[in-house]
């Protein structure tokens, strides 16, 4: 919001410091001065006034209460005489407010015999630095006390008001008016407008109509300061779409004793600048003052939130070069709140004032003390950490990608929209759905980075989003390998690296499980049915390995191999966090035995180690599979090679013992019908 | 005797400087001190001599042999040593080639942040929690006493999940889990929560519609927090993750979860202060929120707020981490890039 400094200093009884001085104090008491702009001879500062001080401050009076109480200087208003509130005298003006609840304070004065003309050279420039257009001295005065003490006011033409009445009502539905730039607006029953005997006047502390309009043949005008309700000003506004300075204050909510200050300004500056006469007699329907707030504050507990000693002296003259008064009471302060600081509620507020302007940089810092308990470890945080670390030490690149996806991405993986968490308000299509897996997004990294390098690898540890989700939302770590050519090789790069992973965790027991239900299938359906499998741990099923579809691959443009594997997190930490037992290592030496066997195709090597274990028992420590060979011509078996290695714990193993063994495995293999070379 | 000893040294010396390999020194050894050597066949023949002919004659052949012996030893030597060094020099390898070890992959720089903050937090004695990236409008917004219809929520732009009614939505910060974590436990306690946060707005160089916070909330029951105690707690965060000595301001500012509330600014990295583009000539750089908690928190997560005091902050992660490895665009953090990602390790 842009203020003038020349106008500050108007109500500052001291000369303020040099402008960029005033900002730094501003800044660092009050409110961030963003900007200072030379203007002429002016200085307009561009100041982010706090939310919760839009009431008081967005004014140029608001300003200089600061500007005084931090240069110990004192605000100089202009004493002018009060008006009478004497609805009588106004012969020719009434005011019925319908709903006190929504307008609980309407003040009108009439100013006759008035010359509306251009606005002088002064108030033209200064309301252009300012930011706001000058439309005639009167509209301009308006805005100008505005700006100045912080109430939004209007302007009306008296002889244009029906009957000389104002009434101050909520709109019939379907209810229209055309406002002062031409624009239409259909109310409806929950919006307040200022209306005469026909018709509305204006939308209440929005905006004003075309009917009342000030123009160059007004002769006697009608102010209006007033107070609404900020809520429903703001509901309004919203409905209609339409936002104005005065919309903006009035939801934030005008203090009630700003309508007789800003009225009084107003008048003797459209007297000074249009001519006219007022008899200081308005209407004004306030039930009167509400009764000042009062709170206490203990200088103790004060000191202990900012972590100062504060006498209560120095709070007393800090509150008091803010207008709140202050009082003894005992240990305590007994403060009574100026009435236009709508934020004091409670003595925090109070604490606040006392520190912003006693000056934070002002404190010391003090290190804490406290009980030494160190901070429990987080064991999720733990070991995904140590998942990072394995994975990167892999060679995989850790992405972070966007959390959303395009209506288009889901249907290309064939996934059911319905089963998707959507946005109200997506930031664009392409971002609507929130993601339900990671390697829907990782894929995209994969075609991106393929455009220059063979073969890329990147993992992303991250949530993903399914309405079926009991907790909305689940913990995933992801892992994939790009390559432009296809190659089966890819696959157990990947499931070798998803091992190392699982070893690293301490976690041995995985079995990849390709035997899928219907329904598992389904969910599956985005990988290539016959390259696909579960990852399981023991019974457990924490994830998936495998390809992703060619037909998903090709609806999203990526020419080449895409091999994915993505797992629960939260299981993954679940298992890791188990205990580790470990076995002994026998110190007696192994025997190494290789045998090759064939098979029909499509027997899965699982399934002869386990014939293998079958037969070899526990002595049989280790089966390798070391060769896989398949001719091309023969459609009808492969064959495999592995080492058997044999160990005992407590003995070296003779060599008769061994060949029993081999024996025994050789049986159980011929038994299954496979030959063995 | 018939053996000229100085004539046969000369020939054997001659001989042995023409050899080229060992089995060449070996042939000449033979030849002399074989078995069938001439050497060795002369001193055989000593038996046939006088006893005095035969002290003479054998004290001659001996030291003559002794001498070859050590001459032969020498050239064999000086042969190995240039045979290996031939050898070596047919199995140099360039060492600067490059190597066959599959690289490194890398960390994310967002996550190298992260463990610093929680690692210099942590030495403070600092938990870490996480909270979910989906939450409801009162973890998000009530709780931290953001009331609906109140222009302070304007303050956060927010993505709202279908249906709107349901009071879904993405979360704007990671306060919620202040409140999630003072429902399950009780002061006093400290801790940090990192995490993503959305906010629906126009991207650009340093704005995302997603990007990473990390909150802090210390709390005490005995009424000994205070902004003195936060000036140091973040004094010294920013020291030790800049690595130098940070000069921190503190100036007034509005959060509905805290009061008083403040901004706090670092002086800047770029230019140390003198003004610069990159804290747009003020000199600062606006790094966090934070203030003292609101007791209307303490009160909505079942606390009693007489005797508590605490302060909380939230700062932006991507910030820092643009600030410390000087990253001029917040969108390449999420853009997959393994060109921009594998610097970091």
């Amino acid at each position: 919001m842009r203020f003038s400094y020349n106008i500050i200093q108007k109500f500052v009884s001291k000369e303020l410091p040099e402008a960029h001085k005033l900002a730094k104090l501003l800044t660092m008491h009050s409110f961030e001065v963003e900007e200072i702009e030379k203007v002429g001879n002016d200085h307009i500062f561009d100041i982010d006034i706090l939310p919760n001080r839009a009431h008081d401050s967005a004014s140029h009076i608001g300003i200089a209460r600061e500007a005084a109480a931090l240069t110990d200087s004192m605000l100089k208003k202009e004493p002018v005489a009060p008006f009478l509130n004497d609805p009588s005298k106004i012969k020719d003006l009434t005011v019925k407010v319908e709903d006190n609840y929504l307008c609980d304070r309407y003040m009108a004065a009439v100013i006759r015999s008035v010359e509306v003309k251009d606005s002088p050279e002064w108030l033209r420039e200064l309301l252009g630095s300012l930011g706001l257009k000058s439309i005639n001295n009167v509209v301009d005065a308006a805005n100008y006390a505005m700006l100045v003490t912080g109430q939004p006011m209007h302007v009306f033409d008296l002889a244009k008001i029906e009957a000389g009445q104002i009434h101050v009502r909520l709109a019939q539905k379907g209810e229209t008016i055309e406002t002062l730039d031409g624009t239409g607006y259909i109310l409806d029953g929950s919006m307040l407008v200022i209306a005469d005997k026909e018709s509305s006047l204006a939308i209440a502390g929005i905006k004003g109509g075309k009917k009342a309009e000030v123009s160059s043949s007004t002769r006697n005008i009608v102010l209006e300061a007033a107070h609404f309700d900020p809520l429903s000003i703001r509901n309004t506004s919203r409905k209609l779409g339409l936002h104005t300075d005065a919309s903006w204050r009035f939801e934030r909510d005008v203090p009630r004793v700003f309508a007789s200050e800003g009225i009084q300004l107003l008048v003797s500056l459209i007297e000074e600048l249009a001519g006219g006469k007022t008899d200081k007699k308005t209407i004004d329907t306030y039930s009167g003052p509400d009764t000042k707030k009062v709170l206490a504050i203990d200088p103790a507990h004060a000191g202990a939130v900012l972590g100062l000693k504060l006498t209560k002296e120095k709070i007393v003259s800090l509150l008091r070069s803010i207008e709140f008064e202050t009082e003894d009471e005992g240990d305590k302060l007994k403060v009574t709140v100026p009435p236009f600081r709508l934020d004091i509620e409670r003595e925090e507020d109070l604490i606040e004032e006392v520190g912003r302007l006693f000056g934070y940089e002002n404190i010391e810092p003090k290190m804490p003390v406290t009980a030494l308990y160190p901070p429990k470890r987080n064991i999720k945080t733990y070991w995904m950490g140590q998942i990072k670390d394995i994975l990167s030490a892999s060679g995989f690149n850790e992405v972070y990608n966007y959390s959303f996806v395009s209506g288009e991405s889901a249907d290309n993986w064939m996934f059911d929209r319905d089963d998707l968490w959507e946005l109200e308000n997506p930031a664009n299509e392409e971002l609507r759905y929130m993601r339900p897996n990671l390697a829907l997004r990782m894929l995209k990294n994969l075609k991106d980075n393929l455009k220059f390098s063979d073969s890329t690898m990147v993992f992303e540890v991250g949530e993903v989003f399914l309405k079926e989700l009991k907790d909305r939302e689940e913990g995933r770590v992801g892992l994939a390998i790009g390559s432009k050519t296809i190659s089966e090789n890819t696959f157990f790069e990947l499931k070798g690296y998803m091992e190392h992973l699982l070893n690293g965790l301490g976690l041995t027991d995985i079995l990849l499980d390709d035997s899928l239900t219907r329904d598992e299938k389904r969910i599956l359906r985005f990988m290539h049915p016959a390259r696909v499998a579960q990852v399981k741990l023991g019974e457990d099923f924490i994830g998936f390995i495998g390809q992703v579809h060619p037909s998903v691959a090709g609806a999203e443009n990526f020419k080449g191999g895409a091999f994915i594997c993505e797992l629960n997190l939260t299981k993954l930490v679940e298992e890791a966090e188990k205990e580790e037992i470990y076995s002994p290592v026998s110190i007696f030496p192994q025997s190494v035995r290789d045998i090759s066997v064939i098979v029909p195709k499509y027997t899965k090597a699982d399934s002869v180690i386990s014939v293998i274990e079958a037969g070899g028992g526990k002595l049989l420590r280790d089966v390798d599979m070391f060769d896989y060979y398949q001719e091309a011509q023969n459609t009808e078996s492969a064959s495999m090679a592995f080492h058997l290695i044999f160990q005992a714990p407590d003995r070296t193993l003779k060599s008769e013992e061994i060949n029993n063994l081999t024996g025994r495995i050789e049986r159980e293999i011929k038994n299954k019908g496979w030959e063995i070379k | 005797m018939n053996l000229d000893t100085e004539k046969v040294k000369k020939e054997a010396e001659y001989e042995l400087e023409k050899a080229r390999e060992i089995h060449d020194v070996d042939a000449i050894w033979r030849k002399y001190l074989g078995r069938k050597g001439k050497i060795t066949q002369e001193l055989r023949e000593l038996k046939v001599l006088s006893k005095e002919e035969k002290k003479g004659a054998g004290e001659e052949l001996n030291r003559l042999k002794d001498e070859l012996e050590k001459v032969f030893k020498f050239r064999m030597a000086q042969i190995e040593q240039s045979s290996y060094e031939e050898k070596a020099k047919k199995e140099w390898l360039d060492v600067s080639r490059p190597s066959v070890a599959k690289p490194r992959g890398s960390i994310h720089p967002i996550t190298k942040t992260v463990r610093e903050m929680r690692e210099i937090f942590g030495s403070m004695g600092f938990e870490a929690v996480e909270g979910p990236e989906i939450e409801d409008e009162w973890h998000n917004f009530e709780a931290l006493n953001i009331p609906s219809d109140h222009p302070a929520r304007d303050l956060w732009d927010t993505f709202w999940l279908k249906p709107k009614d349901d009071g879904l939505l993405l979360r704007t910060h990671t306060s919620p889990m202040q409140a999630r974590y003072m429902k399950e436990n009780n002061p006093p306690f400290r801790i940090i929560v990192p995490g993503r946060v959305f906010r629906y707005e126009a991207t650009d160089a340093s704005h995302e519609i997603q990007f990473y916070q990390l909150e802090g909330l210390m709390v005490s029951d005995d009424h000994k927090i205070s902004v003195a105690n936060f000036r140091a707690v973040i004094n010294e965060f920013f020291s030790r993750f800049f690595n130098r000595d940070v000069k921190i301001r503190l100036r007034p500012s509005y959060f509905p979860f805290v009061e008083p509330g403040f901004e706090v600014d670092i002086n800047c990295v770029s230019c140390d202060g003198d003004g610069c583009s990159v804290c747009s000539q003020t000199g600062w750089l606006e790094m966090m929120g934070a203030g003292m908690v609101h007791p209307k928190v303490y009160e909505a997560v079942g606390y009693n707020p007489a005797n508590l005091t605490g302060f909380a902050f939230g700062m932006g992660v991507d910030r820092l981490a643009m600030m410390k490895y000087k990253i001029g665009d917040v969108r390449l953090f999420y853009s997959g890039d393994t060109r921009f990602l594998s610097q970091f390790r």
